[in-house]
C-alpha cells in the first residue's frame, strides 16, 4: 500500500530536545527543570512564607511524579496547571494569586528561548511536502500545543503541516492508538496509507505499527536502539528521509 | 507416467468440492447457529483453568436431563457435547465456547444458549468464578502458559510468534446463517465489507492485562496483526466474484502448518510458504509422502484464516466473526414489553446482514460508490480504535444499515428484529460496549470492570 501521508514526532525529530539549554546557560539562566521549580517555589513562598523549602520541593516532585504516571501509564498528558494543582493539594493550600502567571511562565519557557531544529529537516520537509500530506503527532510534556506551533513558526516549519495532534489537545499521548487515529482523520488519509517518523521505539514505532501504519525510526539526533527495532525502516539523516519514505 | 496436475487445476477441484457444501437453488429459510466464547475469571480477575470445570458441568447438565458426552483429543477433554448445546474449550485455557444450533431462528438459539449459560453459571458459582460478557480476558496477559495444551497450538505459536497468543485471551461472538451456493461469494463479500459496522456497534475489548489498550476493539486490532499484509484476519483485500476467486485468495495465504503422518501417527509441522506452493510440491500425491489428501489439507489450512465473514462448506453457512462477546444485558435500554435477549445483539446483526445482503450492497454502492472498500477499510481501522466516536464514512450510514437489517429480520416473521434494539440504543447514545467498559474501569479499576461485565 503506497504511503500518502507522513506524521512526525516533534522532539528529537523536528527539533532537538534541550538544545536550548546551551543558550540558557550562555545567558546565565537556570536549566529548564530548575527554572520551573524556582518559579513555583518563589510563587508559593511569596504567599505562604511559612512553608519550608523542602516541603515545596517535595510537593513539586509529587506533581511531576503524578504527571509521569498519567503520561506513561494512562497515556495522556495533563496540563502544567494540573501538575501544580497536585503540588498545592499535597501542601494543603489553595491556588495563589499568581497561579495563572506561574503556569504561563512555565508553559512559555521554550517558546521564548526555543530549541533548535534538527539539521537538514527544513530541506527534507520541503522535499516531502509536495508528495505527501504531512502531520505532527507529539506529546506535550511542559510546552502546550499552542506554543509548540509558535516554535514551529519561528523556525519556518509550521506551514509544511496539515495536521497537528498534540497530546494536551488530543486527550491521549503516544503510543495510544487514539492519537494516530486522530491524525488519520485530520489528514483525511487511512492509517494503512500513512507512515510515522520518530525516535522512540515504544511511541514512534510500536505505536504506529499497532494501528496499521508504517514506522520509520529516526536516528539523526539520538540512536535509542536501532539494532533491535521493529520499524519498517530506519533513517540516520534528515536528508535521507525522502528516499527512505519513497522506499517504504 | 502419471500426469502432474497444476496447482490451478487442484484449486478448481477444491473450489468445486467446497461449493458442493452449499445447496443449489433459490434462497429458502435460513437456519442459524451460534459459537459464543466467554472469558471466565477468578475472584482476583485472573483467568481460570477451564478443564477443572468439565466434571461439574457434566454433572449439573445431567441433573437437568441434558447428558453431555466428553469429546477428547488424545487424553485432553476438549468439549462436552449435548443435544441442545455443547461446551467447547478454546485456545485460551480460561475461555469457554458455547455452541448452539443449527436452529430455525434466533429465539430458539437464545433459548438453548440461556439454558447452557444458566448451567454454566451454576457450575461457576460452586468454584467462585465469574463469567464475563466481554471480548477478552481482562487481567491475565497473553502467555504460552494460558494456551490450551493442543499440539497444533504449539506449532501455531512457533510459526506465528507472539501475535498467536492473543487468541489465548480473546472471546468473540460468532454466528452462522445458511446460504445457497450462488449467494456464497456476494454475501461473504458484503458481510466482509460490513465488518466495521459490527466493530463500531459491538466492540467490547478495550482493557486487557489490567490496562487500557487505547483500542475499543483490542481483539480485532491485535489479531489483525497476524499476516496483516495478506489480509488473513478481518477484512480481505476486496470482494470475491465467485467461489473460485475466494479459493484463490485462501490458497495465496501462508500455509501455517500441515498434518504429517509418520509411523501411523499424525503430527503437526510448520507449513510451506503458501498453500498454493504446497500444492505445487505435494499436490500430485500428498498421501505418498505422509501428507493429508489435498482437500483435507485445504480445509485444515482454511480453518486458520480468519476473515470477518467465512463461508463454511461443511455447514453450508457463512460465519460472521467480527463481534466481541457482548454484555449480557444492555445498560439503559428500556423495556418494550416483549421478551429480551440482549446478549443476542451481535448474532442478530450477523444474521440480519446475511438476510439483507442484497439491499445492503445496493445501499453501500449508492452511499459510497466505487470506493466503498477503500472507505470501509479506512473506517474499519478507525472504529477498532475509537468505536462509535469514529466518524462514519458518510453521515447516517450506521442508521441506514440498521434500517435494512431490521427489515431483513422482520421479513422472516419471527420478531427477531427486536433483538437489534440494543444496537439502536448504542447508536443513539453513541456508546459501544467498549466505551461502557471503559466507564466501569475508570470508576474503580479492574474490580469495577469485572463487576460491571459479570453475567449473573
Amino acid at each position: 500500500m503506497p504511503v500518502d501521508a507522513i506524521t512526525f514526532d516533534l522532539w528529537d525529530t523536528l527539533v532537538v530536545d534541550d538544545s536550548d539549554e546551551a543558550d540558557r546557560a550562555a545567558q546565565g539562566l537556570l536549566s529548564k527543570p530548575l527554572a520551573r521549580q524556582a518559579l513555583f517555589t518563589t510563587e508559593l513562598s511569596t504567599h505562604h512564607p511559612d512553608l519550608a523549602k523542602d516541603a515545596l520541593s517535595d510537593a513539586w516532585n509529587i506533581g511531576l511524579a503524578r504527571f509521569r504516571h498519567a503520561w506513561k501509564v494512562d497515556q495522556h498528558t495533563p496540563s502544567v496547571a494540573w501538575r501544580i494543582d497536585q503540588a498545592l493539594r499535597t501542601l494543603g493550600v489553595a491556588r495563589t494569586p499568581g497561579f495563572d502567571a506561574l503556569v504561563d511562565a512555565i508553559e512559555r519557557m521554550e517558546l521564548d528561548l526555543p530549541p533548535q531544529p534538527v539539521a537538514g529537516i527544513k530541506d527534507a520537509l520541503d522535499a516531502l511536502a509536495g508528495r505527501y500530506r504531512l502531520g505532527i503527532i507529539s506529546d506535550t510534556i511542559v510546552t502546550p500545543g499552542r506554543h509548540l506551533r509558535g516554535i514551529l513558526r519561528q523556525h519556518g516549519l509550521f506551514d509544511y503541516f496539515d495536521a497537528f495532534v498534540f497530546s494536551d489537545e488530543a486527550g491521549a499521548s503516544k503510543p495510544s492508538p487514539r492519537v494516530f487515529a486522530q491524525a488519520s482523520q485530520q489528514l483525511k488519509t487511512p492509517l494503512f496509507s500513512m507512515a510515522h517518523v520518530g525516535d522512540r521505539e515504544a511511541n514512534d514505532v510500536a505505536g504506529p505499527l499497532a494501528v496499521g501504519m508504517k514506522a520509520v525510526l529516526f536516528l539523526a539526533v539520538v540512536d535509542r536502539g536501532s539494532q533491535a527495532t521493529a520499524a519498517t525502516a530506519s533513517c540516520a539523516r534528515a536528508a535521507d528521509l525522502p528516499d527512505t519514505i519513497a522506499a517504504l | 507416467m502419471p500426469r502432474t496436475i497444476p496447482a490451478a487445476e487442484h484449486l478448481d477441484t477444491i473450489a468445486s468440492r467446497f461449493a458442493a457444501g452449499f445447496p443449489e437453488g433459490p434462497a429458502t429459510w435460513r437456519t442459524v447457529g451460534r459459537e459464543a466464547e466467554y472469558p471466565i475469571v477468578r475472584e482476583d480477575g485472573t483467568a481460570v483453568e477451564l478443564a477443572a470445570l468439565w466434571p461439574l458441568l457434566a454433572e449439573l447438565s445431567a441433573e437437568r436431563g441434558l447428558p453431555l458426552l466428553p469429546k477428547r483429543e488424545g487424553r485432553l477433554v476438549v468439549a462436552l457435547e449435548g443435544q441442545r448445546f455443547t461446551y467447547f474449550s478454546e485456545v485460551g485455557r480460561g475461555t469457554i465456547e458455547v455452541l448452539t444450533g443449527p436452529h430455525d431462528d434466533l429465539w430458539q438459539i437464545a433459548d438453548d444458549h440461556e439454558l447452557a449459560v444458566e448451567i454454566l453459571l451454576d457450575a461457576l458459582s460452586v468454584q467462585g468464578w465469574t463469567l464475563l460478557g466481554y471480548g477478552t480476558q481482562p487481567l491475565s496477559p497473553p502467555t504460552p502458559a494460558l494456551m490450551t495444551h493442543k499440539s497444533r497450538y504449539g506449532v501455531l505459536l512457533q510459526v506465528l510468534g507472539d501475535p498467536w497468543l492473543w487468541f489465548t485471551l480473546t472471546a468473540s461472538d460468532q454466528i452462522h446463517a445458511s446460504v445457497r451456493r450462488h449467494e456464497v461469494a456476494p454475501l461473504a463479500s458484503i458481510c466482509n465489507l460490513l465488518a466495521p459496522v459490527t466493530v463500531a456497534l459491538c466492540a467490547n475489548s478495550p482493557i486487557y492485562a489490567g490496562s487500557k489498550s487505547g483500542f475499543c476493539c483490542a481483539r480485532e486490532s491485535h489479531m489483525g496483526q497476524i499476516h496483516a499484509r495478506d489480509h488473513r484476519h478481518g477484512m480481505p483485500a476486496g470482494p470475491f466474484q465467485d467461489i473460485r476467486e475466494m479459493i484463490g485468495h485462501l490458497a495465496r495465504q501462508p500455509f501455517i502448518m500441515e498434518r504429517r503422518q509418520q509411523g501411523g501417527v499424525w503430527s503437526y509441522q510448520p507449513g510451506a510458504l503458501s498453500f498454493g506452493t504446497w500444492l505445487e510440491h505435494h499436490g500430485a500425491d500428498p498421501e505418498a509422502t505422509g501428507r493429508q489428501p489435498v482437500y483435507d489439507a485445504f480445509e485444515f489450512h482454511e480453518h486458520y484464516i480468519w476473515n470477518s465473514a467465512r463461508p463454511r462448506s461443511n455447514h453450508g453457512t457463512i460465519e460472521l466473526r467480527a463481534a466481541c462477546q457482548q454484555p449480557w444485558t444492555e445498560r439503559g435500554l428500556a423495556s418494550d414489553g416483549h421478551r429480551r435477549a440482549d446478549h443476542m445483539a451481535a448474532s442478530a446483526l450477523g444474521v440480519a446482514m446475511i438476510c439483507a445482503g442484497a439491499d445492503l450492497a445496493t445501499l453501500l454502492q449508492r452511499r459510497l460508490g466505487d470506493t466503498a472498500w477503500h472507505q470501509m477499510r479506512h473506517w474499519h481501522q478507525q472504529v477498532i480504535v475509537l468505536g462509535l466516536d469514529a466518524p462514519e464514512p458518510v453521515p447516517g450510514l450506521l442508521g441506514d444499515v440498521l434500517d435494512r437489517c431490521e427489515a431483513g429480520l422482520a421479513a422472516r416473521g419471527r420478531g427477531e428484529e427486536r433483538l437489534l434494539r440494543p444496537l439502536r440504543h448504542r447508536l443513539s447514545t453513541r456508546q459501544s460496549p467498549a466505551q461502557r467498559a471503559l466507564d466501569h474501569f475508570d470508576s474503580g479499576g479492574i474490580d469495577a470492570l469485572i463487576d460491571g461485565l459479570a453475567i449473573r
